[in-house]
């Protein structure tokens, strides 16, 4: 076929396809609302843990509740997602953003658009967003790590504190409150530079390797994302530090629980992220309809929440070797 | 008498009926905002693939770009925030990079004969490792508003970043059909002995052709900080796997000595539609890499029936 | 006896023999460590090391079977998780870990044979197969094991990950490859391919055989390094080895094995994964941060493509 030719053939048949896809029926669509969550990068465990909660609330509610993530934790991607989200009208945004700064044009764009944006897991608090939830306050949750591991060392030594990528609002938080907690020990002298994983499990086990070959009298790690706790306790095992350096962190039981047994990890603070996320999800939807989070509210399953300047807190959780096995995620 | 189908035939098809498909299912897609985010997003890739579709023609490959791209954005940012250029002289600065990058690249292989995967693969290693040297490992915002809003708005209707990736394809698709560069890119692909012994300057087309890939990839990082907002030392990353992929999908056989530049724009569209589709469908997006590995085998295989080489392998 | 004295002698034997630059490599920085830098010496930083290698090597004897075809295999990070993330999910649901890790093998195997099937039977180029391979099986183990962590593995499964089985494993994958190449039919008929397929074709080697054959046997090595690096981390997830792809090529290529086909050898292979593992261990200890590795890595891939090409030069001279 001549090529003048098959430039018309291809263009005419991506023309019809537009043509044909415009005009198509417009289906009466029975509009259910739509919540869609934006997470932080696909493929991590404590993600899937949250769709979960997500899922539930779908079901019980009767609404679609959508999880979406980028699969790299990038805040570029996340901006293209929530583009096509109000593109398609969503009802609700419940984001985790990457990048708390970055993330607030088209937070405040969502807005005027008539979306409704919430955050949940990290904060945007520049933007316009109508509340954020999150279980614990994210530097309290900090110190109180800060001050277990203390206590754990003795009250003195090397620590390394290790976080995921530089920009989360969440993760910064939980390393002031680490700062914190740990000036009260003056014996106690913090590595740095800080270890930035990226929440990527490869370089999380990468650097907890890196830093202990780096500075062999470390006796304790303080880690503020949910890969790293497992990273670390993995190199120290392969190490044989076990018991000469202990672990405290956010991260979940079921990807911990062979260093929380074998105490190369020796404690985790946390909350359900599924109930997290299925609590968000009923939050926004009852504001949908008109309702604010009540300060004070006992809410079944959850326990009890408060809601201040924004911000909703639900209880956290505090995970040893003696408990890890009831908790499911 | 067969009927010679063309090569974007199996890519065009794919594009029609995933738009269709996704048209009838969400209304998003036959409205322009909907439109105008799959574009936006199909924008970075675009540049990339344009570049990449002239180097796979030559039956090279360049799987550095993403770094080059990453590289770029780095270097873009640091010199808008720490240096405290203009947005003019960043740009060209961004640029600079890109192409010097590129050069290395052409110079490896053109002039000392590296097969293309090697020397680009040591570029990917070399210019994503630079990209962490220069940030420092960190992010880049308090980025020029002038930037921010050339990521967000749009002219003619059209969004910005859409603009220079059209001119990409554009740009490529006549350098490839109507100038003495292209057949000479289509000659050493077809018979890289022959090109080379034929006296013709082809040390120095070959090396251009790398060099202009590096270029592109500036381009697509300006777009990708554009658009985020940040410059992160990551930028661009996998982006060279998903060009390709666009590029194989649009019909340009990985042999070299073929190329359509229309197939590939026809790529970048297949797969904007998948990944504003995952997402339609309220899917995470590894479902998206998912989809672009069988898109990719789907359209290989499509196109080997076009091609008539449906005879089994002795 | 004369005769191999006096060919140890010649210098322009040793330039003949292409693994001569690699080697070199390794001893130098290997050397180097040694006397330089003390934390290289200890037991706890060689462990480590012999794990990687062990692991990197292993992948690297696939990977060059399957480039000495003149081929290339991305997938096999891909193909590594899928097999140590099917093994985990059996060894946690109570399946006797010899059972799992058999069964894991027979996964990597699978993966190995579909790229083969996909290469001879529909004659598709191997970079867009394995490419196209490498997102499906990564994405396809996500989904199948929604990012689950299989960490509660038996001791015994695990000992196979400590650095000494780690390396064991690899010599001995390693010398029956080169075995495999040198002796056997399929090995001779293997590099026959590589060098010159319709040639090959044409004196009656079954091409699509011995193509499916070496991309089961890259599969099957991706299987074993996952149950390695599933043991040695304890724990197997749908991320392991993501983004090792270009590792392995890498140190393919500074093994010196002709990434158009036809020449080198699983000895450089084997050679290559060790610089850059023992590379990489000497640039943590310097304190360097992981991310600007790629810039050795990089410049020691160009280096050692250069001079391979100056050594066939320097060989067609002599």
């Amino acid at each position: 076929m001549k090529r003048p030719a098959r430039l018309w053939l291809v263009t005419a048949a991506v023309g019809a396809a537009v043509v044909l896809g415009s005009c198509s029926a417009k289906k009466a669509e029975e509009h259910k609302r739509r919540i869609a969550f934006v997470f932080k990068v696909d493929g991590l465990l404590y993600s899937e843990v949250c769709k979960r909660g997500a899922e539930q609330a779908a079901k019980e509610l009767g609404i679609r509740v959508d999880y979406l993530a980028p699969d790299k934790a990038e805040v570029g991607k996340q901006i293209a997602i929530i583009e096509q989200l109000i593109a398609e009208k969503a009802d609700a945004i419940v984001i985790s953003p990457n990048d708390a700064d970055a993330i607030v044009p088209v937070i405040n764009k969502a807005m005027a658009a008539g979306v409704k944006v919430f955050t949940w897991d990290s904060d945007a608090p520049r933007s316009q967003r109508i509340f954020y939830v999150a279980a614990a306050d994210d530097v309290q949750i900090g110190v109180d790590i800060a001050e277990a591991l203390a206590k754990d060392i003795g009250g003195k030594g090397k620590v390394q504190i290790v976080s995921g990528g530089r920009a989360a609002a969440n993760l910064n938080l939980h390393v002031q409150g680490m700062e914190k907690g740990f000036a009260k020990y003056p014996n106690i002298t913090l590595v740095k530079p800080y270890i930035y994983n990226d929440d990527d499990n490869q370089k999380a086990r990468s650097m907890a390797v890196a830093a202990l070959q780096k500075h062999p009298d470390i006796v304790g790690f303080a880690c503020a994302n949910s890969p790293s706790a497992p990273a670390v306790g993995e190199a120290i095992t392969n190490l044989g530090k076990i018991g000469k350096v202990k672990v405290w962190g956010l991260a979940l039981p079921s990807e911990t629980r062979q260093y929380l047994k074998s105490g190369a990890v020796s404690g985790l603070m946390l909350w359900d992220p599924a109930k997290l996320t299925y609590y968000t999800a009923k939050a926004v939807n009852d504001y949908l309809d008109g309702k604010q989070p009540e300060d004070g509210a006992h809410v079944e399953g959850i326990g009890k929440i408060s809601y201040k300047d924004g911000v909703v807190l639900i209880p956290g959780v505090t995970i040893t070797k003696e408990n890890v096995d009831q908790f499911d995620f | 008498m067969r009927l010679r189908l063309p090569a974007e035939t199996g890519v065009a098809a794919v594009v029609m009926l995933a738009y269709l498909w996704l048209a009838v299912s969400f209304p998003t897609f036959r409205e322009s905002a909907g439109l105008a985010v799959l574009l936006n997003n199909a924008a970075e890739i675009g540049v990339i693939a344009a570049g990449m579709t002239l180097v796979i023609a030559t039956g090279g490959i360049d799987v550095s770009v993403g770094s080059v791209a990453g590289v770029s954005a780095i270097a873009f940012a640091k010199l808008l925030t720490s240096a405290g250029w203009g947005l003019p002289e960043a740009l060209l600065g961004c640029l600079t990079v890109g192409l010097l990058c590129g050069f290395i690249n052409g110079t490896l292989i053109a002039r000392f004969q590296l097969p293309p995967i090697v020397a680009t693969l040591a570029m990917f290693a070399a210019a994503r490792a630079g990209a962490y040297v220069l940030s420092g490992g960190e992010s880049i915002s308090d980025l020029p508003a002038p930037l921010i809003s050339f990521g967000y708005g749009s002219f003619l209707g059209i969004p910005y970043p859409v603009w220079p990736a059209a001119a990409a394809l554009v740009v490529c698709g006549v350098l490839l059909r109507r100038t003495a560069f292209g057949r000479e890119l289509l000659a050493l692909g077809g018979n890289r002995e022959a090109s080379y012994l034929s006296g013709r300057p082809v040390r120095r087309i070959e090396a251009l052709v790398y060099t202009l890939n590096g270029l592109l990839a500036a381009v697509a990082a300006i777009i990708i900080v554009a658009r985020g907002a940040t410059a992160i030392p990551d930028a661009g990353r996998f982006s060279e796997m998903t060009a390709i992929t666009a590029v194989v999908m649009g019909g340009t056989p990985v042999s070299g000595g073929k190329a359509t530049v229309l197939g590939t724009a026809l790529g970048v569209l297949a797969i904007g539609l998948i990944t504003n589709g995952v997402r339609a469908y309220g899917k995470g997006d590894i479902w998206v890499l998912l989809m672009l590995g069988l898109a990719l085998l789907l359209s290989v295989e499509v196109d080997r029936w076009r091609s008539g080489e449906r005879r089994v392998a002795a | 006896m004369l005769q191999l004295a006096n060919s140890i002698r010649d210098r322009s034997a040793w330039l003949r023999i292409r693994e001569t630059p690699a080697a070199a490599l390794l001893l130098t920085v290997v050397l180097y460590m040694i006397s330089t830098n003390p934390a290289f010496r200890t037991a706890d930083n060689l462990a480590v090391l012999a794990q990687d290698a062990g692991i990197l090597g292993i992948l690297a004897c696939g990977e060059a079977l399957v480039i000495l075809t003149s081929g290339i295999d991305l997938s096999v990070g891909s193909s590594l998780a899928m097999a140590a993330c099917s093994a985990g999910a059996l060894m946690m649901n109570g399946v006797p870990w010899l059972l799992s890790a058999i069964a894991g093998l027979a996964v990597g195997f699978g993966a190995g044979l579909f790229n083969g099937f996909l290469v001879t039977s529909r004659r598709l180029p191997p970079i867009i197969v394995t490419l196209a391979t490498l997102l499906l099986f990564r994405g396809l183990t996500n989904v199948l094991t929604g990012a689950a962590p299989y960490n509660l593995l038996p001791e015994s499964f695990k000992a196979i990950g400590r650095g000494y089985a780690s390396v064991t494993a690899f010599l001995i994958v390693a010398l029956m490859l080169w075995v495999f190449l040198g002796r056997s039919r399929l090995g001779r008929h293997l590099v026959a391919v590589g060098g010159n397929e319709t040639a090959a074709r044409l004196s009656g080697i079954p091409v699509a055989g011995v193509l499916r054959r070496t991309y089961a046997t890259a599969g099957l090595c991706a299987g074993v390094a996952g149950m390695i690096m599933a043991a040695a981390n304890g724990n197997a997830q749908w991320t392991l080895a993501d983004g090792w792809e270009l590792d392995v090529i890498a140190a393919v290529v500074i093994g010196g094995v002709r990434l158009t086909g036809g020449e080198g050898s699983v000895l450089g292979a084997g050679l290559g994964a060790l610089i850059i593992v023992v590379l990489r261990n000497a640039l943590f200890l310097s304190g360097i941060p992981v991310e600007q590795y790629g810039l050795v890595t990089g410049t020691v891939v160009a280096i050692a493509a250069l001079t391979e090409q100056w050594r066939r030069t320097m060989e067609r001279r002599t």
